[in-house]
């Protein structure tokens, strides 16, 4: 999987690529004996041009990095993003409901993960109302998805705020890799019915483009305390194009866009033993434009602009969101020794809000704009050692001025050895909701009263890693953390109170925190036909208060946070030229009490550990034709999480789907 | 033992003392060959062998007999194929040899590979009628009557097989390589 190590695509991959890779140029390590132990089908997805940039062994980057490939999220039969990411070191995955789910890299898991920056072909998508990412909203077809980069760690350097336990960067392919036309059918017990359909054709010398539509209908599960069904679902529809021009050898362009709309039905209540079914519903519609100019193999310069509108109504919201998004970076050498990376961002949001009294934001409406500069340089110190040391400096209309710097080496003292260290901060700007926003809260409390006084929640992370790349097809990757948070986001008593005797509390960066964790990959190809490969990821995570408590109650906004253990074990066989068979097992260790204050739920709504087993069968008839049966979570239903705010906890139940995939000129 | 705020504060202040400085340095570097595409390119030239079967003609009936790999030109992928010496190839150690185009081959080459800077044409001439695998990375090497021409687009490699040129040379090339490549037909 390593192999497919981040190739340069602008402002994600490209910046990816030079932080992450640490490039040995000086060393012309790669030998043929790198890439003949790898299948040829590998070999054909490697990108040659981030090969001779780097010209390393692969996979050689200074961070903690997986990549998830378009491929297994294909054959592992995959049906969300969201899903996709389930598996992945470091990464945890709790579903709450049929179009729910928590995520987070590295701890501190909810719907409303706020310190996980998630992007889209170089969009975020993170909202900015609530600092999290709204998974029922992010899809787009799967097969045109080249790969999923999941980079933990501090991204703020090179992304800027909220990129603070990691990033996860969706990348589509390029429009010319997606020629011809495509239908993808599908029909299960959970997810009711899926269909997709993509038109590429070339539009001109060298310019090539995309259509797709996509729709997708899921039912909800059982609520786990009166194993009735929930009667929930989730409709998904979408369409959207790329198109890619090469107008000149040495530049790219890219235009693409996507519109959505979703809906369903969720159980919501205050109290979570008495909820209703109410409606859900929103749009979203984004166009991005970037321009890539190369000006030899050491020097290119981008420029990316974009725009995204969400609507988003439920029962107790309703969020609009315009956001305008301008980014320039440039890459360059210093000497012949040592690279620059420098860019600059301007980003304009003007949201509406309004709500029905559970929570309510004033003003209603805001316009904010965040300037941010970042500069990186990447120097050889020897023939098998480097350096990346740079910072992000960001103006941002929430916590004011943050800086954010990254200081990495890598050390490779023979080809198959790497090791790698890095020192860096990242800050999570306050959301919308915690500077404007009053949540009402059942008695003997009133409400959260939100506050412009809030400052950026930050972290210092040092970081580990080892990695090993065997001649027999053996890899290794290891990487240990420990993370200091301060100014973490809780709650105080607010004095006098609004409506005695109930209690107000308003938000205040008054919790501090500490973790540390190992994430192990290993992959193994045990012959040319059969690949094994496992994780684990182990994280320990302690948010305290920072005074010692006594200055009121706090409310972390964290509820069970992470599984502190996973274990995940994937077998890959392709059985005959037209079978393959996909295997994995997952161990997920039982989620870490609440600490937050009327959150002190029964034992039997705290997430218990589970091991789950998920296969998936391929019939590849040709190239043109292929059938997928997929067997998810088959050894029965479990508990995964309970969403922090208004829902009922949902027993995820066992998911069996059948796929057909044609493909034709 | 100090505490982990005093550890992070350090780390801090050391982090940002040691930013402005080290911007600034510069030296030279040396670079190596075979650049990695080429490397890459001998190690899709090595996978290639295992989808292909040879007529047992190709082979003399001593066991001894090695598998003959060519190479026409005067650096054939900046010598990357040389590290197909160690490898074995349809259950026999691989043989290099270098091909100049005056004099037909001493033995039998079971592959050629021609490399893109030369003429293809005089190249392909030296193993007319012969059981011997022709790959290249010349442009228009499979419609000009090689068999597997590995090309570049948007930045990958793939193949570009010419079934037909395979067949005449009584060369079998398994189903699941043709799948992965864009099978074209030749003029010869």
């Amino acid at each position: 999987m390593r192999i497919f190590a981040l190739r340069s695509q602008p402002l994600t991959a490209a910046l990816l690529g030079t932080l992450m890779c640490a490039a040995v140029q000086a060393q012309g390590k790669t030998g043929p004996e790198d890439f003949f132990d790898l299948p040829l089908e590998d070999l054909l997805s490697i990108e040659v041009s981030s090969v001779s940039r780097k010209n390393e062994a692969l996979g050689d980057t200074a961070a903690a990095t997986f990549v998830v490939t378009g491929d297994s999220i294909r054959q592992r039969g995959i049906t969300t993003i969201a899903e996709a990411l389930r598996g992945v070191p470091g990464v945890h995955v709790g579903r709450i409901n049929a179009s729910q789910w928590a995520i987070s890299i590295r701890g501190f898991s909810g719907r409303y993960t706020n310190k996980l920056l998630v992007l889209v072909d170089g969009r975020s998508v993170y909202v900015p109302s609530f600092s999290g990412v709204y998974w029922d909203e992010l899809d787009t077809l799967l097969d045109d998805v080249d790969r999923i980069e999941v980079i933990r760690g501090p991204g703020g350097t090179l992304w800027g705020p909220n990129a603070v336990n990691g990033v996860i960067n969706i990348i589509t392919r390029n429009a010319a890799e997606t020629q011809g036309s495509l239908l993808v059918a599908g029909a299960g017990n959970q997810e009711r019915a899926g269909g997709s359909i993509r038109y590429g054709a070339q539009l001109g010398d060298r310019t090539f483009g995309r259509i797709y539509a996509k729709y997708t209908e899921h039912e909800g599960f059982e609520n786990l305390l009166t194993s009735r069904d929930t009667d929930e679902n989730w409709d998904n529809a979408r369409l959207g194009f790329r198109v890619d021009s090469e107008p000149s050898d040495r530049d790219t362009w890219t235009i693409q866009g996507d519109s959505y709309e979703i809906g369903g039905l969720q159980q919501e209540g205050l109290i979570r033993t008495s909820t209703f079914l109410n409606d859900f519903e929103a749009q979203g519609t984004n166009l991005l434009t970037r321009w890539t100019r190369t000006l030899d193999e050491r020097e290119s310069f981008s420029i990316q602009a974009y725009f995204d509108h969400i609507k988003r109504e439920e029962s107790f919201i309703k969020q609009r969101h315009n956001t305008f998004d301008l980014d320039f970076q440039h890459r360059r050498p210093l000497g012949s020794r040592q690279e620059l990376l420098w860019g600059l961002s301007a980003r304009h949001v003007r949201d509406d809000i309004k709500s029905n009294g559970q929570l309510t934001v004033l003003p209603g409406k805001r316009s904010v704009s965040h300037y941010g500069a970042f500069v990186q340089s990447e120097l050889s110190l020897s023939d098998n050692a480097r350096m990346i040391i740079g910072s992000k400096f960001d103006r941002n209309a929430f916590s004011g001025f943050e800086y954010q710097p990254n200081l990495r080496m890598i050390w490779q003292p023979t080809d198959r050895h790497t090791l790698w260290g890095s020192v860096a901060r990242a800050v999570r700007t306050p959301s919308r909701a915690e500077e404007d926003g009053r949540f009402i809260l059942t008695p003997p409390l009133n409400a959260i009263v939100g506050s412009r006084e809030l400052e950026a929640e930050d972290l210092m992370t040092v970081e580990f890693g080892y990695r090993f790349t065997g001649s027999n097809g053996l890899s290794l990757d290891v990487t240990a953390y420990y993370n200091e948070y301060e100014n973490l986001i809780g709650t105080e008593l607010l004095l006098p109170p609004s409506r005695p005797p109930l209690l107000d509390l308003s938000f205040k960066n008054n919790l501090k925190g500490q973790s540390n964790g190992i994430e192990a990959a290993l992959s193994w190809q045990v012959m040319s036909r059969w690949r094994l490969s496992g994780n684990y990821t182990y994280v320990d995570l302690d948010v305290e208060p920072a005074d010692g408590g006594v200055s009121g109650t706090t409310f972390s906004g964290l509820q069970f946070g992470t599984a502190p253990h996973q274990l995940t074990i994937d077998s890959d066989l392709t059985l005959t030229d037209h079978w393959f068979l996909h295997v994995r097992g997952q161990y997920v260790d039982e989620l870490p009490e609440s600490n937050a204050p009327g959150a002190d739920v029964p034992d039997i709504l705290q997430p218990g550990s589970y091991t789950g087993l998920d296969t998936s069968l391929t019939w590849r008839r040709n190239e043109s034709l292929e059938v997928l049966l997929s067997g998810k979570n088959l050894l029965g239903s479990r508990f995964e999480y309970l969403g922090e705010t208004f829902t009922p906890a949902s027993d995820i139940g066992r998911m069996v789907y059948l796929q057909l995939r044609m493909r034709w000129q | 033992m100090m505490s982990p705020h005093d550890f992070a504060s350090r780390i801090r202040r050391a982090g940002l003392i040691l930013l402005l400085p080290l911007l600034t340095f510069g030296t030279a570097h040396a670079t190596d060959s075979p650049q990695p595409e080429s490397s890459l390119k001998a190690a899709l030239v090595y996978k290639i062998m295992a989808y292909v079967t040879w007529p047992d003609t190709a082979f003399s009936p001593d066991d001894e007999d090695r598998f003959n790999v060519c190479g026409y030109g005067e650096n054939p992928l900046e010598g990357a194929l040389t590290s197909l010496a160690t490898r074995q190839a349809a259950g026999r150690q691989i043989a290099l040899y270098e091909l100049n185009g005056e004099e037909p081959a001493a033995q039998h080459c079971h592959l050629l590979f021609v490399d893109d800077v030369e003429d293809v044409a005089q190249a392909l001439e030296l193993i007319r009628d012969q059981p011997t695998l022709t790959i290249s990375d010349a442009e228009a090497f499979a419609h000009g009557g090689g068999m597997i021409e590995i090309r570049k687009k948007r930045n990958r490699f793939g193949f570009l097989i010419n079934r037909n040129a395979a067949l005449e040379a009584d060369l079998m090339i398994a189903a699941p390589l043709l799948e992965l490549s864009t099978v074209v037909g030749g003029d010869r």
